[in-house]
């Protein structure tokens, strides 16, 4: 063996040898602790908590999860701006809005995994008819959220911007009770929210909706590291969708999880019907065609590029931002490699935990 | 008729005010009730007809959006459901699996289970051909494998990029739009999932169902109505803005030309649900309902229905129109009835206005009617005003007695002041504030020498005040007017009358003020003391005589005394003298001189004589005296006493006669008045002559002498001289005066030989000697002197 044969073998030996620190430290060994994968959930948002009921009661994910030296931790949260900090640190995969996903892949690298639902985020009031009568009112939202995205862009519809409006933080729980005190002349808030408002009081109608739609985010870093706990994740994603596509009673007991989820959460009552909630889940996300996958044609626009242009005009991201970022954050295939292999992943295997 | 349009315009009464405050009012609470029917009062939470208007359009538009949106979905649910109906079945997935397992082995011929896809897709077409343009399935690689049409078997699907998406794995349904060139197309695709011989899926996609539909008629047919056809516009567009549909129908390339449908599509597909009021570039206001139907995970359609508000508010505008119109009529018609109402109300007030426009005018024996038709108030306020009106007669009555008697008070009163003021010895005058003659009495108009009606209105400083005082007096009088100054309360001023004659007036006036505290002039009494002044000033000049007089008998008393002890001295010299003669021989040299000096001391006792003749204490010796021989004696003695620059030329008259007089009297007459002659020239240069005719003259040189003086024993001073005399040192003029004085005067105790005196004669002497001052003669003593005789 000549000296440049030893040197090329050394060399080789070494990059093996780092390969394999690598794998190490990436994936948990057999006889370690599980690394614990902690997904944000919203209990309060459908269908969103509906999906993360399924997913911390999917015991073939645990199972799978735990093959891999992993375990599954749902963190609830009220709404997804407040997890926005936390992915990438904390949270290895959450359940976003539109506004948080785009602030988030603004900050830092993110994938998603696909659509959790796609519905409207509303402004409800009694007052208030045309968009133009907001000026002046005073308007509860709440920060960052998909409905501070649609009231922003009712403002901006009719040439008004949030400084011409008071706005009231608050809760997307307690928009309801502040609306009919009158503490608020509208607010902008997703579903269940606005169906509580009009079902307590036949006056107040929603006159603004704005598309919404919430993903499935992986912390791109996560996705890395733990590719196989990833597809896990994005298996037990697919499932949970599946299995509630498959009956009308599937769909009800997510609900009626959800429901014990967030009633947990919030420590109190929900006001929100499980029939109701299982029409929201049907209407946002079951039967909408080809959900959760995100489908982009030749041609089109990258998906969220115009909330993302609108937010930038509004100077709600920085000015800096790269709209590569949020481009790159749509690229992730790991649906399609679960969905063009659902024996391995046991897509066609139902098993929730009671 | 222009009076009834002059009386119609002028809207000063009562009834024409009732009217225009009823029509203003009318007006303002109509219009105001008008506009908070129409347009509401949200701070007082009034919803207006528009408002109820508007939000009842929005309401019935956005139901309408909604009923479409959620007709839209259905149809587009239903026809998800028929391919999924189609691509579900077993014997389609069937076949498609043996298609797809068959895949590039001919699997594009026609063959059995591609006839019996293409049967089972043209059934499904056939069903609603209506709806379905074409149904095929298609593999993989975009090839048509089965059609409704089976001519199609094996040629490519015309839109790859639909087809590339539809066997994305996992998106088991795709529901998207293209264009064939002419006409929008929806596709809905379906797929048909790859099973193992488990009956497994096994994650590949066999092949694809799509459905090809022209959505117009089946979508759009039809739009129900919530106004007029022409008013409402409805769009549906995909997600790229391409339209699908819309009422009225347009080509997809006509949207570019209709700007309420470019708005249309280009707000529906921003993907939100909205009510908006919009406003075209060509000035049409639309309202419009927007709402989105997802689609897919990616795509969804907009709907925008519009409402032209001018028509949508059409029938609320004529209903505002009408009711306007039938207002103002209302209004017109109220007007009226107020009208009439309000002249029923105003005529007896009109009448009352007349009665007091009577008394106003001065009738006062107007009474106002009243009948027992007339409004209580109004009765009252005409029993009111008679009787006011009578107590009115009354006072007036009364007052016009007063008045009358007051007015004879006054005018006697007048008079008395007039009299008083015309029996005054004094001017009474008031000058206004601009100088001008107010009031003068009849004393102060005969002072002036005009009459009172002339002096009445002038200008007191430019008319009476001697010229170069004007402007000064007349700026200290506007001064006090404006108060710049105090009132000098006495003074003496000289006035130039009418007949430019200048009198001297002592004046006592006081400022007079008006109500408002202002000067409103002066009221003056003015005295003429012209005549009193001159006579003071005599009166004065006459002391001042008298007590010169006082002092010249002191020193003569004085004089007297000096005399006496000096005559004693002179007796002692001339002794002496008279003695060294004696003892002198003849023709000694000294001999001369001794005799002069003993003649100078005779003269000293003449002149002792005279002192003592002039103090009442010598005596008098009258004498035959040649007066050519006195003059001759003493002229050489006189020579010495005046100036060098003198000289004295002495012409006697040989004829004279001798004269009967005092001889030391007559040499100091001479002496006096060749000493006042030299004293008068001084120290200039001049002469002193004396003629035959006893005429003295002085003159200075270059003045010729005036020619012949008539009279004998005349003496005279020129005026040449009188000016030197006056003005010169030692005031000769007065000493002449005072020699001639006391000549005459003293010729009363025989000083002048005899000449009688009298104490009115000296008094004429004097005026004559004033006289002569004025009229440029020093003065002159002329005597006739004649043998035997004394004047």
């Amino acid at each position: 063996m000549s000296v440049r044969q030893q040197r090329l073998f050394s060399l080789i030996c070494l990059g093996i040898l780092l390969l394999c620190a690598k794998q190490a430290e990436c994936a948990p060994g057999q006889n370690k602790a599980p690394r614990v994968i902690e997904v944000g959930v919203q209990p309060l948002g459908y269908p969103a908590a509906m999906i993360g009921a399924l997913l911390g009661r999917d015991a073939i994910l645990k199972d799978e999860l735990a093959r891999h030296g992993y375990s599954l931790a749902p963190v609830p949260f009220r709404k997804g701006n407040d997890m926005v900090e936390l992915m990438g640190s904390r949270l290895d995969a959450a359940f976003l809005g539109d506004m948080p996903t785009i602030l988030l892949a603004s900050r830092t690298e993110i994938s998603v995994v696909g659509l959790v639902k796609q519905t409207f985020s509303s402004i409800v009031s009694r007052k208030v008819t045309l968009a133009a009568q907001l000026k002046g009112k005073r308007v509860g939202f709440a920060a960052g959220s998909s409905a501070h995205h649609t009231l922003l862009q009712a403002l901006a519809s009719v040439g008004l911007s949030d400084g011409d409006v008071k706005l009231v933080p608050l809760e997307i729980d307690a928009m309801p009770d502040a609306l009919e005190a009158g503490r608020i002349d509208a607010f902008a808030a997703w579903e269940p929210a606005p169906s509580i408002a009009q079902a307590r009081n036949p006056e107040n109608r929603v006159f603004f909706r704005g598309v919404s739609s919430d993903y499935f985010v992986l912390s791109r870093d996560f996705a890395l590291r733990h590719p196989d706990a990833a597809l896990a994740l994005v298996a037990g994603f697919v499932r949970a969708i599946a299995w509630m596509r498959k009956s009308a009673a599937n769909v009800e007991l997510a609900a009626h999880w959800a429901k014990k989820d967030g009633e947990a959460f919030s420590g109190t009552p929900s006001k929100l019907a499980v029939s109701r909630a299982a029409e929201i889940a049907r209407k946002e996300i079951l039967e909408v065609p080809s959900a959760p996958v995100l489908l982009r044609r030749p041609g089109e626009k990258p998906r969220l590029m115009d909330e993302f242009n609108f937010l930038k005009s509004l100077d709600k991201i920085p000015a800096s931002t790269d709209p590569k970022r949020l481009q790159s954050a749509f690229d992730f295939d790991g649906m399609q490699q679960v969905l063009k292999s659902p024996r391995r992943y046991r897509l066609n295997e139902y098993h929730y935990e009671l | 008729m222009s009076f009834s349009l002059h009386k119609m315009l002028r809207f000063d009464g009562i009834r024409e005010h009732i009217i225009i405050y009823f029509g203003i009012l009318s007006l303002f609470v109509c219009g105001g009730l008008l506009f908070g029917l129409l347009y509401g009062a949200p701070w007082l939470g009034i919803e207006g007809l528009y408002s109820v208007k508007e939000a009842e359009v929005l309401r019935e538009l956005e139901h309408l959006a909604d009923d479409k949106k959620q007709s839209v979905a259905q149809w587009v649910e239903h026809r998800r459901t028929d391919v999924a109906i189609a691509a579900n079945s077993k014997a389609i997935a069937a076949a498609a699996t043996r298609l797809f397992r068959r895949r590039g082995a001919g699997a594009y011929a026609a063959n059995r289970d591609s006839l019996f896809l293409s049967d089972q897709m043209g059934a499904v077409r056939n069903a609603m051909p209506e709806v379905y343009d074409s149904l095929v399935m298609v593999s993989a690689d975009g090839k048509t494998i089965a059609s409704s049409d089976p001519a199609l078997i094996g040629s490519p699907y015309p839109f790859p990029d639909f087809v590339t998406g539809a066997f994305t794995v996992g998106a088991t349904e795709q529901v998207g739009t293209a264009n064939d060139g002419k006409h929008p197309l929806i596709l809905i695709s379906r797929q048909i999932m790859a099973r193992d011989a488990d009956g497994e899926q096994t994650g590949e996609v066999a092949a694809v169902v799509i459905a090809k539909i022209k959505p117009q008629q089946s979508l759009f047919a039809s739009l129900p109505g919530i106004a007029p056809r022409s008013a409402t516009q409805m769009i549906l567009v995909g997600s790229q803005g391409e339209l699908l549909a819309s009422v009225p129908m347009l080509l997809p390339g006509a949207v570019r030309d209709d700007p309420a449908a470019r708005r249309l599509a280009s707000r529906a597909v921003t993907r939100m649900e909205s009510s908006l009021a919009e406003r075209l570039d060509d000035g049409r206001q639309l309202i419009v309902a927007y709402r989105f139907i997802p689609i897919g995970a990616s795509d969804g359609w907009g709907i925008a229905i519009a409402l032209d508000r001018g028509q949508a508010f059409a029938p609320l505008t004529a209903t505002t129109r009408h009711t306007i119109v039938f207002g103002l009529g209302i209004l017109s018609l109220a007007l009226i009835l107020v009208g009439w109402a309000a002249g029923r109300i105003a005529h007896p007030i009109r009448e009352l206005r007349r009665s007091v426009s009577a008394l106003e005018a001065g009738d006062f024996a107007v009474r106002a009617s009243t009948t027992d038709r007339q409004e209580g108030e109004i009765s009252q306020l005409a029993l009111a005003f008679n009787s006011m009106a009578e107590r009115m007669e009354n006072w007036h009555l009364e007052l016009e007695h007063e008045v009358a008697e007051r007015t004879e008070e006054l005018r006697r009163e007048k008079d008395t002041a007039q009299r008083y003021l015309d029996v005054a010895g004094v001017m009474l005058i008031f000058l206004d504030r601009d100088g001008r003659i107010g009031m003068i009495n009849k004393s102060g108009a005969s002072m002036l020498g005009c009459s009172e009606e002339t002096l009445i209105g002038l200008n007191w400083f430019d008319h009476f005040l001697p010229p170069g005082c004007h402007d000064e007096v007349k700026g200290v009088f506007a001064a006090l007017m404006r108060g710049d100054c105090r009132l000098v309360e006495f003074y003496e001023n000289h006035v130039v009358t009418c007949a430019k004659e200048e009198r001297l007036f002592s004046w006592h006036n006081i400022l007079l003020y008006g109500e408002e505290g202002t000067a409103i002039g002066v009221l003056s009494s003015g005295e003429d003391i012209t005549l009193r002044r001159r006579s003071e000033l005599e009166r004065a000049d006459l002391d001042r005589q008298l007590l010169h007089t006082q002092k010249l008998e002191s020193l003569g008393v004085l004089a007297g005394g000096i005399a006496h002890d000096f005559n004693n001295l002179l007796m002692a010299i001339g002794g002496n003298l008279e003695l060294a003669r004696h003892a002198l021989v003849a023709q000694d040299d000294a001999t001369r001189f001794i005799d002069n000096a003993f003649l100078a001391s005779l003269r000293a006792a003449d002149l002792t004589r005279q002192m003592l003749a002039y103090s009442g204490k010598g005596g008098y010796c009258v004498k035959i005296v040649d007066l050519n021989q006195l003059v001759w004696e003493n002229a050489e003695l006189l020579k010495a006493s005046i100036a060098k620059g003198v000289t004295m030329s002495i012409k006697l008259r040989p004829d004279l006669p001798p004269i009967q007089a005092d001889p030391g009297q007559m040499q100091q007459v001479v002496m006096n008045l060749i000493t006042n002659a030299a004293e008068a020239i001084g120290d200039g240069i001049g002469a002193i002559g004396g003629n035959r005719n006893s005429t003295l003259r002085c003159r200075h040189p270059g003045q010729e002498p005036p020619g012949g003086e008539a009279g004998t024993g005349r003496v005279r001073l020129r005026r040449d001289c009188r000016q030197r005399l006056r003005h010169g040192p030692g005031n000769a003029a007065a000493s002449l005066r005072s020699v001639f004085h006391h000549q005459v005067y003293r010729a009363g105790t025989g000083a002048l030989g005899g000449a009688r005196h009298h104490p009115r004669s000296r008094r004429r002497d004097l005026r004559r000697q004033r006289a002569g001052d004025r009229n440029d003669h020093a003065g002159a003593l002329s005597g006739a002197a004649a043998a035997g005789r004394q004047s």
